[in-house]
């Protein structure tokens, strides 16, 4: 009885990890951007890309359009994420969380594709350089140059500029023109110390009632400078807990900062410069 | 948020909107003429402002002059193009009182938990003499 009740659990385990292997999510691979043509000797679509990506031995080519109209993906290559293969579609799931599926225009044998989708109607192979970006969503408050206040877009980091992009506007800055730039946490520590981080500490749990109360945005503030030397701030709004590593990005891309990030997260902390001039 | 951020403007606008005028029948001197304004960063030496306050409350002053005040040029702090200006006028403003306000408080009362921030303003011309300032 027990060695029939024992083959029965293993062949139960052995068919539920089979059924479930075609539905697994795996790691594919960006090798190749490349615009994308409607038909042959058509011009190359500004809004959308054939997007080479390799997962296993298979290397799909999957239709992409970004939101926005951002080109980001142009530099993508070389970018790793999961990806859920289907029939027509692979669906994947964004920095944001949010869930996506494009469209399969061809699959090939990794081994056997040599030439990235398009190539020879552009004549010459796209140089695409990995680079890391960040992006979230956001709500520009006040502030940012070109855009109307109280704008809801994507802000991100974008060869080497802060950008903030919605369906009708983008506009950008250097980050190495930013002069300073906090987070809602560093006034907090400068203002109150490390209070608020005791209160989670407050007996019988209150600390853990007194943060519901807590704010559910964080914000990130920015001063630069325009070409005549005149100082502009902007306030963003973003979800909460992503504002430090935007602030982290921003400095590592060049920007300033009055209040310097913790040491151990492994910026180049050459551009952090102490509390200087006004401030 | 930007509730907050429009209340705390509120002093500060209004300093700005009747600045001129309230100049104009001032002790000291005749009508003032400016065609230009330099608007400096909201200081505050005695209390820590808030970074998104401090910024927040120079964009919202530089938009609500550039709308209501009848000066040919705003000028931001630093900005080159003012260094030449004949007839200018600065607007300092300087943090007096902050009182921040709580979350807590305006989720549980709604009515309570407010910021409030008292701001000092002041107008001085080229010759670095003041021409209005009030609280």
């Amino acid at each position: 009885m027990l060695k029939a009740l024992t083959v029965m659990l293993i062949c139960g385990t052995a068919i539920s990890v089979v059924a479930q292997s075609t539905s697994q999510y795996k790691v594919g691979a960006i090798t190749a951007v490349q615009p994308h043509h409607d038909g042959a000797g058509s011009e190359p679509s500004a809004d959308s890309y054939d997007v080479s990506l390799k997962v296993g031995d298979t290397t799909y080519v999957v239709l992409y359009t970004p939101p926005y109209g951002l080109q980001t993906v142009r530099y993508a290559t070389g970018r790793e994420f999961l990806v859920l293969v289907g029939e027509k579609t692979i669906a994947f799931n964004d920095s944001l969380g949010t869930s996506s599926e494009l469209l399969i225009e061809s699959q090939t044998r990794a081994e056997t594709q040599s030439n990235p989708p398009n190539e020879a109607q552009s004549g010459s192979p796209t140089t695409v350089i990995p680079q890391p970006q960040t992006e979230t969503k956001s709500t520009e408050i006040i502030g940012f140059a070109g855009v109307k206040d109280k704008t809801t877009g994507v802000l991100l980091i974008e060869n080497g500029e802060l950008c903030f992009a919605n369906s009708a506007t983008k506009s950008q800055i250097p980050a190495a023109a930013i002069e300073d730039v906090v987070t809602a946490d560093d006034s907090q520590r400068a203002i109150r110390g490390t209070l608020g981080t005791l209160t989670m500490f407050a007996p019988y749990g209150s600390g853990r009632v007194l943060s519901m109360y807590r704010s559910k945005i964080d914000s990130l503030t920015i001063q630069y400078r325009d070409d005549d030397g005149g100082l502009h701030g902007a306030v963003f709004t973003l979800p909460p807990g992503t504002a430090e590593t935007f602030k982290r990005a921003l400095i590592k891309q060049g920007a300033h900062t009055t209040i310097p990030v913790p040491v151990d997260v492994g910026v180049d902390l050459s551009h952090q410069v102490m509390a200087k001039g006004k401030r | 948020m930007t509730k907050f951020f429009r209340i705390l403007t509120c002093s500060c606008l209004f300093a700005v909107l009747a600045g001129p005028r309230l100049h104009a029948e001032g002790k000291e001197s005749g009508k003032m003429k400016a065609s230009a304004l330099k608007v400096e960063m909201i200081q505050s030496e005695e209390f820590k402002l808030p970074a998104e306050f401090q910024v927040a409350l120079y964009e919202n002053l530089i938009q609500q002059v550039g709308k209501r005040a009848g000066f040919l040029h705003i000028y931001r702090d630093g900005d080159r193009n003012a260094t030449n200006v004949a007839d200018l006028v600065v607007l300092q403003g300087m943090v007096r009182r902050f009182k921040q306000g709580s979350e807590e408080e305006r989720q549980v009362t709604t009515v309570a938990g407010a910021t409030s921030i008292t701001i000092h303003c002041r107008f001085t011309d080229s010759r670095a003499k003041y021409c209005w300032r009030r609280m």
